[in-house]
């Protein structure tokens, strides 16, 4: 008859976990389940429910100490080794969870986590490995954009610049959907931002051509063709930068910035007032004591220069 | 076979010669500032025989800024025809002690032999050529500033040469920041260091020399001076002086005769661009590049800022960077020395520049820049003159071979001195 209680009671235990854990509440799914381990201390799979619960609860610390128990019986767990793999990623323990990744795929075959093992590749500073890791991706999934996108950076950070090319070109061909236009803005946005200013151009048209202009993207545009062939080809993008938005004072700087190089201080004075009074920068109350010294606003000039000191 | 494919690997018209000088900047994992900044070169005949002879200034230990090994000697190489050089530092009195930066030369004394200046951090030593290879150390006084360049030259019109000294930053090893670049350690941006006042000499006959920097309205600016072109520039009959400055303003010193300047360079559109960035404006070189009768400029600074140049409109410079197209050409380079010379005897002034970054370690050596003058209009890019990569710092022109065309010898950090023969003819 205690017998019969102990087990309807634990029964019942066990269906709140897994209720919790369907609910997604994994604190509790994960304070019934250690509950649960405490009663049941042999049974290994109360202990991975418990890691999985704390790991779902984002408390990784916790689960990587859990499931590192539920390991000690049941090594050649795929998921388990996972769980401690994505854990110590999700903390920064990017090179040590490798071991972990390399255990759980190597006794099965999860294209879903070939992302995550490629990602502590890259976080322990081993491009060329993590780019091995993408490339299976996107021969599993070839039409996931983040593969495409992973191997493309990966490649950059090898500095094997055709071959990451490809891979953005492959990005590219993809079928349109949002994550992908996000995922080629922020290849757009790297390159520009690694100074790789022609196919940064490229890739930021590209965006443009999608429907995705911004008044940033306008303004990162101007900056490439700045770099590329000088201040006249960059003024209709930093003009279209501050019609979108009139706020971004990196645009309105570049605008005045660019006018003043061309000589026409008159209309650069416009832009270079606004951005330097957003005080970011002293160079732009410079460069508007130069543009008011062209156009003979000689006392204004001589405030502005004070201001650039 | 190795040689040929050497030759073969030159542009036409130019052949490189490596001098015997290398220079020590005292480098080690630490980077202290004095590193990146050595290298300077001063062209001199100073044994009268009509061919230009070769001063090197050298570096130190750092931080201790002592000469403790032959390497760190200064070097004073005779030529002696053929493009060959003697090295006659010994017995010379020019070995000298401390971190020297930079070397002007002179004939200061008006003894119709040429002497030297040698600037370093901390000194503005004076060496009075006694003849028969031998000089006579004196010193002027700078207060402990960081010499770097200088050039002689008679500002009152009296005769003699004064003597300007461009002083870079307040330094000493006690000030010294470490700064560290993607993970390593590297040189610190020039922010984190004051600036200080130049100086100017009076020259008062007899190989004396009077400070008039107070008197004279230079000791009024404080910068971070780098280098200097000595020009008339208003077309007043007087030669002003130019001064570079690292990521501050430039002065433009205007001569009001009697050794009484006013600092002009705002008014004169050549403190700053017109983009309002400071650069990090380092060698600079007066000349006339469109041939209207007026002294032009132009500086060196890091890649995307460009080598700016000036037209002199007369009463003031304008950018012609965009219009000669030198601007699009120069944005991805890093450049120290600069000179103009008629490399091609065309009639019309070349450039040539002395090309690295500032900062050590992967990517910042370059091959050396020529840009050909093309009608005063256009210049061009003109090679590498045949080189390799290499921290190349200062440079000088010179027809060594005495065979009418102008010459290069460049310094570089921690590797041999070439010495750049044109073969224009």
């Amino acid at each position: 008859m205690i017998w019969l209680l102990i087990l309807t009671l634990t029964f019942g235990q066990a269906d709140a976990a897994r209720d919790a854990m369907r609910a997604g509440k994994y604190d509790e799914a994960a304070r019934l389940y250690a509950a649960l381990a405490k009663q049941f201390p042999q049974d290994f799979m109360i202990r991975y429910n418990v890691g999985l619960a704390l790991y779902s609860a984002k408390k990784y610390s916790a689960a990587i100490a859990e499931m590192k128990v539920f390991l000690k019986s049941q090594p050649a767990s795929p998921q388990g080794n996972l769980i401690v793999a994505a854990s110590m990623l999700k903390m920064g323990e990017a090179c040590p969870s490798i071991a972990y990744f390399e255990r759980a795929l190597s006794i099965r075959e999860m294209p879903e986590y070939l992302e995550q093992r490629a990602e502590a590749e890259v976080a322990c500073g081993h491009p060329g490995e993590a780019a091995r890791w993408f490339e299976l991706m996107t021969v599993k999934q070839p039409r996931n954009p983040r593969g495409w996108y992973g191997l493309g950076l990966a490649r950059v950070a090898e500095g094997n610049e055709a071959a990451a090319k490809l891979a953005f070109d492959r990005l590219s061909s993809l079928p349109p959907s949002p994550e992908l236009r996000k995922l080629e803005r922020d290849v757009a946005r790297g390159l520009w931002t690694a100074g790789r200013f022609g196919e940064a151009r490229e890739a930021l048209l590209r965006v443009k051509a999608q429907g995705g202009a911004t008044a940033s993207l306008e303004y990162e545009l101007g900056d490439c063709y700045e770099k590329l062939d000088g201040p006249e080809a960059a003024l209709p993008f930093y003009r279209e930068a501050v019609r979108l938005d009139g706020k971004l004072i990196n645009a309105q700087a570049a605008l005045g910035r660019a006018l003043a190089g061309l000589k026409r201080a008159d209309e650069a004075i416009v832009h270079l007032e606004i951005a330097a009074r957003a005080n970011i920068d002293k160079s732009l109350w410079a460069a508007l004591a130069n543009a008011y010294r062209v156009v003979g606003r000689n006392e204004d000039a001589r405030i502005a220069l004070q201001k650039a000191r | 076979m190795l040689l040929l494919l050497l030759l073969l690997a030159a542009e036409p018209g130019f052949r490189t010669v490596e001098l015997p000088f290398v220079l020590a900047n005292g480098e080690g994992v630490r980077k202290y500032m004095p590193g990146t900044m050595a290298g300077g070169v001063a062209v001199l005949d100073f044994d009268g025989d009509g061919l230009p002879d070769l001063f090197f200034a050298n570096g130190a230990e750092l931080p201790g800024l002592q000469k403790s090994s032959p390497k760190f000697f200064n070097r004073l190489y005779r030529n002696v025809g053929g493009l060959k050089f003697e090295d006659v530092t010994e017995g010379s009195g020019l070995k000298q002690v401390g971190y020297a930066m930079g070397a002007a030369a002179g004939d200061y004394d008006g003894d119709g032999r040429v002497d030297l200046a040698v600037l370093g951090v901390g000194f503005v030593h004076l060496y009075r050529n006694l003849g028969g290879g031998k000089f006579e150390y004196t010193e002027v006084p700078n207060q402990g500033r960081w010499a770097y360049a200088a050039q002689f030259v008679d500002l009152d019109g009296d005769g003699d040469l004064e003597l300007f000294v461009v002083n870079y930053v307040k330094w000493s090893a006690a000030l010294d920041r470490e700064c560290v670049v993607e993970g390593k350690p590297n040189y610190c941006h020039p922010r984190y260091y004051g600036a200080t006042a130049n100086q100017l000499f009076e020259n008062l006959g007899g190989g004396k020399f009077r400070d008039v920097s107070v008197a004279s309205g230079i000791a009024a600016q404080a910068g971070k001076g780098m280098g200097l072109a000595v020009a008339d520039f208003d077309g007043n009959g007087l030669p002003d002086v130019f001064v570079t400055n690292d990521r501050v303003l430039n002065f433009l010193f205007l001569n009001r005769g009697k050794l009484k300047f006013e600092e002009k360079a705002f008014d004169f559109g050549v403190a700053v661009p017109s983009d309002g960035k400071s650069p990090s404006a380092m060698g600079t070189a007066a000349f006339d590049y469109n041939k209207d009768g007026r002294m032009d400029l132009i500086f060196t600074a890091l890649r995307e800022e460009t080598f700016p140049l000036y037209r002199n409109l007369g009463k003031e410079l304008v950018e012609a960077g965009i219009e000669t197209g030198l601007a699009p050409l120069t944005r991805g380079m890093a450049g120290w020395g600069i000179a103009a010379a008629d490399f091609n005897l065309d009639g019309w002034p070349d450039l040539v520049v002395a090309r690295s970054d500032a900062l050590s370690g992967a990517g910042a050596a370059e091959p050396m820049g020529l840009f050909w003058n093309r009608g005063g209009k256009k210049f061009e890019f003109g090679g590498e003159l045949g080189t390799t990569a290499r921290m190349y710092r200062w440079l000088a022109v010179a027809d060594f071979n005495k065979d009418g065309c102008p010459d290069v010898v460049v310094t570089a950090l921690n590797a041999a001195a070439v010495l750049i023969e044109n073969r224009c003819k």
